[in-house]
């Protein structure tokens, strides 16, 4: 046989294989509905713990993409721009400020992270922030903003916990006074309180958590505990440690919650994915019942958008039940979108989903009416729903005294 | 050792009355006013099966049934009314609140047990002159009382609660050294399992407390006032299992019942009637105190993960001291003098102490670790007296003055604690272990017994370990208590808790309690020092309690 008919045969069988690749990965278009009999078709746009959720029922909707700039606060984007190029990595771990060390004065500190350390200072300001200097509940500090349910493998609620909460930006303060740091505290990224009401034997208990601009550190955490009637500081070093009874870890608080010098991180790769980041219902208000689809699922359909994604690989610097996060992150707003946690030995454990919608008034600012975290070894889950949450709202500094915790309660 | 039960219809009583009472509409707590009115609370059950044959002295010593087969039977509920009005925020003030404490008991431990006498199961304000500020009314068997009744207001820096409530400072478990402003109540269970029971003995007081965060981080003063709402320790009635107190109650010894004094019963005159009218006076100044002011004020700082607080408080000795103040004759009405015995006259004092403390909590990062302590220094704490301290001399006694009303000494508390949440049955769910060593030395106290006439201890340590664990999404709690007292006395406590969903929740703990109930001092075998913990064997005791919240 002469070389150039060979050459034919292998473009040929080339091209043959190059189609029917692209018969299986099919680019998802507005309007697609991904349910489990259709799922693997998308499988190159989403991460394996997405596609496994939608597998245990979750029903997926693509919509329409959101125009550049229109899913970030326009004064966070203000001060990204005004600031871009100032913010430097102070260490390994991921603390950053200014060249002098001084705090970070607000906005994504690198617009166009090169690496996967500055993608996660990012997301950090933006994800946990809600790119905004505190929040708090519409109704007040003492008003419910939260409810855990706790969903057992039989896909039911068995336990639901309600909570208010708030918190404040220690640092990189944008809006509100003091800006752009509450005086004497200028080595505090935030500070956050959780409040709970029910059920009655966890009703009054107060949690406390201090985190720090420094990433090697771990957050200072106290609760009161009514019934002791004192404030009492926690050991923070448990990351694996659950939340509440709930499958949520210390690590997983809004999809990632360690400081950033506890993983080593990786970018994956770059590239369009399916994630949400706007547009997810709202949940209902408290006492209302949500209605999970399937049992588990808040939306009955997970709206997602397809755009620029960074896939980032995590691996613990430090002894726990996770051998790695597979994460996706939008690469314009830097939101987290979906999580994969691996156990030990390599195997799916967890996924945790946000879904974020777009607060205006006062806004626009973004917010998490859900996170569902659910465990594949067990088939629980547990949902944690955001009702009512006021970002930027007036909520003295005060309130995330130590001596306060003792006010909320008996 | 355990003892054969005898259960009658009785028995079920408690969670037949429970049943009907959790049979209500409510399921979660209700909500008014746009949720700003929360009603929550719970209904229990609860019974504490003995599981001895020891004797309650106490009980003995006075001459009633000491050996009961429950120590507790008694349904109870609790509602919570928290109105935070949305009308009141940001106005005058930041934030106004107010909040009461609703709590009906019926107590059926007599009725349906054997081995004791009827008895007040509700016994703490009886005597309290100006009782009114308990709120409470009962009977032996019931009561209902509004037992927390407060107001809070925020306003800048100052917060501000005013009424009934509670306050605890400092940092122990289950030991109270700077936990001390209010004061207990004894009378029905002294010996609960888990801090939530353990607030349920605590009685609120009427107090103004403020604090002040200053302009330093992390930095603030908490400080109350107490215009006169002293309530002594509460303790339990003549008859109840809970009885630790062998003298006759209530400032006056009825002369026509038998009575003993302290271990050393006055039996071989018991039968002697006494004349009528002759009282044996038991001088009481609990009511003398009902209106004396009480305050304390701390200072709360912050250097890292180090919180420190200092303390002083100005308080009237709740527990009181029971002394002699003379001597009193008593007469055989049928027969001319001399009398039949003279005994002691007693006094029951309840003196100003003034206590100056610390207390502070570390997180140590490398150890994963929360060190606890705390200090008392208690100036001048009053100790009884007693007639056993007499020497006699050729002419009668040569140190009088050893004998009658109360020796002032210092006393040092300190405890030491660690907690670390630790991951040993599970890889998702720590264990939390805490330990603590609590430390007591007493000045001077050679010459100083009480009325039982053993010596009150130079010093006293104690170790407690608390060990919990959850399983499965918290729904289970495996726990362990366990407190030595290196003078060797004990006290365990394991327990199991079952806590499914929102509404229900059931424990089952056992206590046990032994060891040496006194101990030889090292200078003189023959003196006993005062009793421990272990005086409670009697009370050994299975509990149950099943609990509807709402």
């Amino acid at each position: 046989m002469k070389i150039s008919k060979l050459f034919k045969y292998g473009v040929s069988a080339l091209v043959l294989a190059s189609a029917s690749t692209l018969v299986l990965a099919k680019v998802p278009q507005v309007g697609d509905v991904i349910d489990a009999s259709n799922v693997d078709d998308y499988s190159d746009y989403m991460i394996e713990a997405a596609i496994e959720l939608v597998k245990k029922g979750q029903v997926l909707k693509v919509t329409p993409t959101s125009k550049k700039g229109s899913l970030i606060n326009p004064y966070f984007a203000e001060l990204t721009e005004k600031n871009r190029g100032k913010a430097k990595l102070l260490d390994e771990y991921g603390t950053v400020g200014l060249e002098d060390g001084s705090p970070w004065p607000g906005g994504a500190p690198f617009p166009e992270p090169e690496t996967a350390l500055e993608l996660m200072v990012n997301f950090q300001f933006s994800n946990l922030s809600t790119e905004a200097d505190q929040w708090s509940s519409k109704g007040g500090p003492y008003k419910p903003v939260s409810r855990f349910f706790y969903i057992n493998s039989d896909a039911k609620v068995y336990k639901t916990a309600l909570m208010a909460g708030g918190q404040i930006q220690m640092t990189s303060r944008m809006v509100i006074d003091p800006v752009p740091s509450v005086p004497g505290h200028e080595d505090e990224y935030l500070r956050r309180y959780l409040y709970f009401l029910a059920p009655y034997d966890v009703q009054g208990i107060v949690t406390l958590d201090i985190q720090y601009r420094d990433q090697s550190k771990l957050p200072e955490a106290y609760v009161y505990l009514p019934s002791f009637r004192r404030v009492r500081q926690v050991s923070a070093a448990n990351r694996a440690d659950s939340v509440a009874g709930s499958e949520l870890s210390q690590s997983d608080l809004g999809g990632f919650s360690d400081p950033l010098g506890l993983w080593k991180y990786k970018i994956i790769e770059k590239k369009k994915m399916l994630v949400s980041v706007t547009d997810a219902v709202y949940a209902p208000p408290h006492p209302e019942p949500p209605t999970f689809l399937n049992g588990y699922f808040p939306e009955q359909q997970r709206p997602m958008q397809l755009r620029e994604t960074f896939v980032i690989e995590a691996t613990p610097r430090f002894d726990t039940i996770y051998s790695k996060k597979i994460i996706t992150f939008d690469a314009e707003v830097f939101r987290l979108s979906d999580v994969g946690a691996y156990d030990l030995q390599g195997k799916l454990y967890k996924a945790i989903q946000q879904d974020w919608n777009i607060q205006q008034d006062p806004g626009p600012y973004n917010v998490a009416p859900w996170l569902l975290i659910y465990n594949f070894q067990t088939a629980g889950a547990t949902v944690l729903s955001n009702d009512g949450l006021k970002v930027n709202a007036e909520i003295s500094a005060d309130l995330f005294e130590k001596s306060n915790m003792k006010n909320f309660a008996r | 050792m355990f003892r054969k039960i005898k259960i009658n219809c009785s028995f079920f009583l408690p969670f037949l009355g429970f049943a009907l009472l959790s049979n209500g509409p409510m399921a979660v707590a209700a909500e008014y006013l746009n949720g700003d009115l929360r009603v929550s609370g719970f209904v229990r059950a609860q019974t504490a099966i003995s599981t001895t044959n020891d004797k309650n002295s106490a009980n003995t010593a006075l001459g009633k049934s000491d050996n009961p087969d429950f120590n507790l039977n008694r349904v109870w509920a609790v509602t919570d009314f928290d109105y935070r009005p949305s009308s009141l925020r940001n106005g005058l003030f930041d934030n106004v609140r107010f909040f009461s404490r609703i709590k009906l008991a019926y107590d059926l431990t007599a009725d349906s047990s054997g081995g004791v006498d009827n008895y007040d199961a509700f016994s703490a304000s009886n005597n309290l002159k100006d009782r009114g500020t308990m709120m409470n009314a009962s009977n032996n068997t019931s009561s209902a009382e509004i037992w927390e009744l407060f107001a809070d207001f925020k306003k800048g820096n100052l917060w501000a609660r005013i009424g009934r409530q509670n306050i605890v400072w400092g940092e122990s478990d289950g030991v109270r050294l700077l936990d001390i402003v209010n004061p207990l109540d004894n009378s029905w269970h002294p010996f609960e399992g888990g801090g939530e029971l353990f607030d349920h003995r605590r009685i609120p007081l009427w107090m103004a407390r403020f604090t002040y965060q200053l302009p330093i981080k992390d930095m603030s003063i908490d400080a109350f006032y107490n215009p006169g709402d002293f309530v002594p320790t509460v303790q339990a009635d003549i008859g109840s299992p809970w009885n630790v107190n062998p003298l006759p109650r209530n400032g006056v010894m009825d002369p026509a019942n038998d009575f003993y004094l302290g271990s050393r019963s006055v039996a071989p005159f018991a039968d002697i009637p006494l004349a009528p009218g002759t009282t044996f006076l038991i001088a009481d100044d609990t009511n003398d105190r009902r209106g004396d002011d009480q305050w304390g004020i701390r200072l709360l700082g912050s250097v890292g993960s180090f919180n420190y607080t200092l303390n002083y408080l100005s308080l009237i000795d709740q527990d009181g001291v029971t002394s002699a103040s003379g001597s009193v004759s008593l007469f055989d009405p049928f027969a001319p003098p001399p009398p039949v015995v003279t005994l002691p006259v007693l006094q029951n004092t309840h003196e100003r102490l003034d206590i100056a403390g610390a207390s502070f909590n570390w997180y140590s990062d490398s150890i994963a670790t929360v060190f606890r302590g705390e200090m008392t220094y208690t100036f001048d704490k009053p100790f009884a007296k007693s007639p056993l301290n007499l020497v006699f001399g050729m002419f009668g006694p040569i140190n009088p003055g050893d004998a009658l009303g109360v020796a002032e000494r210092d006393e040092v508390k300190v405890m030491l604690g660690i907690d670390r949440p630790t991951f040993v049955f599970s890889k998702t769910r720590t264990m939390n272990i805490s330990a603590q060593v609590i430390y007591t030395e007493r000045e001077n106290i050679d010459l100083i017994t009480d009325l039982n006439g053993a010596k009150v201890r130079d010093n006293e340590t104690q170790l407690t370990l608390l060990l919990s664990q959850p399983f499965n999404n918290d729904q289970f709690f495996v726990e362990f208590f366990g407190l030595y007292d290196l003078d060797d006395a004990y006290w365990i406590q394991p327990q199991v808790r079952w806590q499914p969903g929102n509404n229900w929740r059931v424990w089952a703990y056992y206590n046990a309690f032994g060891g040496s109930e006194s101990q030889a001092t090292s200078s003189n075998p023959l003196v006993k020092t005062n009793r421990s913990i272990a005086v409670f064997d009697h009370a050994d005791e299975l509990n149950l309690a099943i609990s509807y919240q709402f």
